[in-house]
């Protein structure tokens, strides 16, 4: 241990002894002239910051075209003006309707986050009614098995086809004549009855209506933001469209839509399209294989 | 307190109104920081850099590397428990980094360093030749040494810091600014035996 400590001891002489406290003046001057420019250059640094910052205000409250500022900002006036606005806080309170600029906001925010959610997401199943003459409605089953195959069977008293959309191909069936047939894309389909599905056939799809032909002019929140309902005129068509938004996962519950009718208060007419939306965990695309045996290709 | 007061406070009205930028105000916490952190310790900065560094050149740059880096770190040195700790800690960061970057030098720039010391008696300028050996290898290695250790260690010797403050410094406990000093003395002592023969190896058995 003595030595052990004797040791350090060595080393610690040696190290002081050798690196010595020997700074030359001369240096010492250069190295305090170094210190004396850092100073000054702080300095000017932060006056130039606070110039900068300052500056704002300067030309703020100096201008010749901005003298009312000034006299806003006295105590005289800001007192009043405090108190006045104080005032019309609690009125705007208690009368409750909310402004419209919130509301536009509101309708903003919720109608992006929906285009979001519906553009992420990777399954859905829906049924789809479009009224017909004569009790003749067209009932839909449109599945979104998952994000890149599609399934819509089309049934009415005399119709039931299948449409199957996957990547490579698409494939029709029509189970009342056992016909198979296959087309390259979307719209080599020129079936009437699946005209009205085009809109529905993927989240892309969906979603680019809604940011495209979609204008939004109405959304109302229902309970206690449970759900939220949003009116959509699309001026092409000429119609009106209600879609209703779980405000929980912000995933649409259902859509109608409507022929636009100026007569009415609320502007809905006719019925034209109701869908009811479930939205599920993707189906592996095995199961959901076609096996249609006869027919042609 | 009225608005009046406020801006008062905070440099931007006085009693007859608006002045614009009253900058004494605002300049003193930088003349704070420079008065109280760095001006105390100035001296101590500058020579914990030289006698690191032992040359001028490579002092002066080390400090204004120093210099560079308290700039960038004004906000963490302000909040430090122990500022000047910190700032000459900073110090012997750069003058380690110039070290370390100095090329070995060659035999000509030797011959040249010689030439700058005076004309002196022939034992005297045998005792500077030896000196100055003796020095490089120390330098050399310091330069060798793990960086906290080295730091630690010069902090130890060459700054005299109790063992809490180098822990401050480092941001470690204390007993791992203990290890480190520790190390780097045995690690020190094991290269540099040849140069006090008799009692360091004695130690090393």
């Amino acid at each position: 241990m003595k030595k052990e400590n004797s040791g350090k001891f060595e080393i610690d002489d040696l190290l002081k002894q050798t690196l010595k406290d020997d700074l030359p003046p001369e240096l010492e001057s250069r190295m305090k002239k170094q210190l004396i420019l850092f100073r000054e250059k702080m300095e000017r640094s932060e006056q130039q910051r606070r110039k900068e910052t300052n500056g704002i205000l300067w030309r703020l409250f100096h201008g010749e075209g901005l003298k009312w500022m000034r006299w806003m900002l006295k105590k005289q006036v800001l007192a009043p003006a405090s108190i006045i606005m104080v005032v019309l806080g609690a009125v705007l309170q208690i009368t409750g309707p909310s402004s419209v600029l919130a509301e536009s906001i509101s309708l903003l925010k919720t109608s992006v986050i929906v285009s979001d959610r519906v553009s992420h997401a990777e399954s859905m199943e829906c049924s789809m009614q479009i009224p017909g003459e004569n009790e003749k409605d067209l009932n839909y089953s449109i599945q979104w098995l998952s994000p890149n195959l599609t399934r819509v069977q089309v049934k009415n008293q005399n119709i039931i086809k299948t449409i199957w959309i996957s990547e490579e191909q698409i494939t029709i069936a029509d189970h009342a004549t056992n016909i198979l047939r296959k087309v390259e894309k979307v719209g080599q389909i020129d079936d009437p009855e699946f005209q009205h599905a085009l809109d529905l056939l993927s989240p892309h799809a969906l979603v680019e209506q809604m940011e495209g032909k979609w204008r939004l002019k109405q959304y109302v929140q229902h309970g206690d933001c449970e759900s939220g309902t949003f009116t959509v005129a699309i001026p092409e068509e000429k119609t009106l469209l209600e879609l209703t938004v779980d405000l929980c996962t912000f995933l649409p519950t259902n859509f109608k839509k409507f022929l636009a009718d100026p007569k009415k208060e609320s502007g809905e007419g006719k019925i034209l399209m109701n869908v009811n939306f479930k939205w599920n965990t993707p189906i592996p695309p095995k199961l959901m294989l076609p096996k249609i045996t006869k027919g042609s290709g | 307190m009225d608005i009046a007061t406020t801006s008062r406070k905070y440099g931007v009205l006085d009693k007859q109104g608006w002045l614009g930028c009253p900058e004494e105000i605002f300049l003193k916490d930088e003349k704070l920081f420079f008065e109280q952190l760095i001006k105390p310790i100035e001296h101590q900065m500058m020579r914990s850099i030289w006698r690191i560094v032992r040359d001028p050149e490579m002092a002066k740059d080390a400090l204004q590397d120093s210099l560079a880096k308290i700039w960038k770190r004004l906000d963490r040195i302000q909040s430090h428990p122990n500022p000047h700790a910190l700032i000459l800690k900073i110090c012997l960061n750069a003058a380690i980094d110039s070290l370390r970057k100095r090329k070995r030098l060659h035999q000509h720039e030797k011959t040249e360093q010689l030439h700058r010391f005076p004309i002196q008696p022939e034992a005297k300028a045998y005792e500077t030749l030896e000196r100055k050996k003796i020095e490089a290898e120390i330098l050399e290695a310091i330069k060798r040494l793990p960086r906290r250790q080295a730091v630690a260690v010069l902090m130890r010797l060459i700054q005299d810091q109790p063992y809490n403050i180098i822990a401050q410094a480092m941001e470690c406990t204390e007993t791992t600014a203990r290890i480190h000093v520790s190390r780097g003395r045995a690690r020190l002592r094991g290269w540099l035996s040849h140069l006090k023969p008799a009692s360091l190896k004695e130690v090393s058995k």
